[in-house]
């Protein structure tokens, strides 16, 4: 069997492709292959949700995925929805209420608040809490973060 | 309102709040410098134990492997050190080195590091490393290290580090005068820092110029700067220490060239640093 394989997928609206070693994570791809070190390593086996990349409209943990199953896939970091300004409005929201400290999870905190805002369903702040239940702060800073999703969520709902 | 244009009591945006949120702040694993190799260190598996020669051949014909250090390979690098605090008088702890030499007296301390191309290949090669352990009584609770059957380090006489004694008031009298006393016995869980960036160090020598440059995440460089100086014999004027946001560097002087290590979060309740 090969050490590498060649993955081709969309990463952040470009099409890519390079060859990988099949044992590397998605996270560790993107960071050491891809350079793009926006996505977070920490707890390394699923739990704090620092790594939490877009695959296919999903967030999900790039510490579980393998690299290879990127292939194929529609992938964004927090770079490209940076760049994208998809998710501006909330990000302008955790900014006025300073919904980061360290930083280090907010790049997981805000992919996965995007794809509670993506639903376009209505999330009391206990809904909001349940679907965040998996990025972890260790700065302790939830209060803002919940405050600037419902925010955020109620902003996108009055347009719509 | 007043003559600072309303600053106090507002609550303004953090200036550098955008890079934290668009994935653009910088971490110290996110530093990759040239010709940067990667360490990962083969740590006690025991409490306490002592161990004989350190078998490195067949880490050292692995794929991508640099060198294999022990710790007496760096006593000729590096002085040893005591965690002392100044301030609490008393105070006493053994000398304590970067690896441990012949003995290790806690599980996960280092006993040899492989430097690599890459972090997945310095972990493979710490697999390999085999090491004759010895082990010997271990201190496993408060109530062993009071009654002191075991030392961990013979050369203070007992296991106690510190003692401060805090008196007020007159306990007899308050005792005699209460209508209910009530004795119980109460445990504490131990308590350890574990935020979500992995402690990380990027150690870089640089020969030519003489100068080592430590990138670390860490929130008093200027004590780091003081501490590595005099342990690895160096100037303050030869060192830089970058805290970008918040054991390589001595690796790093001995090969001259940069050094990184990320812990692994599996690891981190035993390694302590």
């Amino acid at each position: 069997m090969s050490d590498e394989m060649m993955v081709a997928f969309t990463l952040n609206g470009a099409a890519m492709r390079r060859r990988v070693p099949v044992r590397l994570h998605a996270v560790d791809a993107l960071r050491e292959v891809f350079g793009l070190t926006g996505s977070h390593v920490a707890c390394e086996h699923g739990s704090c949700g620092a790594c939490t990349i877009r695959v296919d409209g999903a967030a999900v943990r790039g510490c579980l995925l393998l690299a290879p199953q990127l292939d194929g896939a529609d992938v964004w970091t927090i770079e490209g929805l940076t760049a994208s300004g998809a998710i501006a409005d909330l990000q302008a929201a955790f900014h006025k209420r300073n919904a980061m400290q360290c930083g280090y999870c907010t790049a997981g905190m805000l992919i996965t608040s995007a794809e509670l805002l993506q639903a376009g369903q209505p999330a009391t702040r206990a809904e909001i809490r349940e679907h965040l239940s998996g990025n972890y702060c260790r700065c302790t800073g939830y209060q803002a973060i919940v405050d600037a999703v419902e925010e955020t969520l109620a902003a996108r709902r009055a347009v719509a | 309102m007043n003559a600072v244009g309303g600053l106090i009591g507002a609550s303004p945006p953090r200036p550098n709040g955008r890079r934290l949120l668009e994935g653009r702040a910088r971490y110290v694993d996110d530093l990759a410098l040239p010709r940067l190799a990667h360490v990962a260190f083969l740590r006690s598996p025991h409490a306490h134990a002592t161990f004989a020669a350190i078998d490195t051949a067949a880490a050292r014909a692995m794929p991508g492997v640099l060198d294999v250090v022990t710790g007496a390979d760096l006593e000729a690098v590096v002085k040893p050190f005591a965690g002392l605090l100044d301030h609490f008088k008393g105070m006493k702890a053994a000398d304590q080195r970067c690896m441990a030499v012949d003995r290790a007296c806690w599980q996960g301390e280092a006993v040899a590091a492989v430097v690599a191309e890459t972090r997945r290949e310095a972990e493979d090669a710490v697999a390999l490393l085999e090491v004759d352990w010895h082990p010997l009584p271990a201190v496993a609770s408060l109530e062993e290290a009071r009654d002191g059957t075991a030392l961990v380090h013979d050369a203070l006489g007992d296991n106690q580090c510190f003692a401060r004694e805090v008196e007020g008031g007159d306990w007899d009298r308050a005792i005699a005068a209460s209508d209910h006393v009530i004795e119980r016995r109460f445990r504490f869980p131990r308590h350890t820092g574990v935020c979500p960036e992995g402690r990380s160090i990027i150690g870089d020598w640089n020969p030519a110029d003489a100068r080592l440059t430590v990138h670390i995440s860490h929130q008093a460089p200027h004590m780091i700067q003081d501490c590595y100086a005099r342990l690895l014999g160096l100037e303050e004027g030869q060192f830089a220490c970058s805290a970008p946001i918040a054991a390589a560097p001595t690796a790093s002087r001995r090969m001259s060239m940069a050094m990184s290590w990320r812990s692994a979060r599996f690891r981190c309740g035993s390694a302590g640093r």
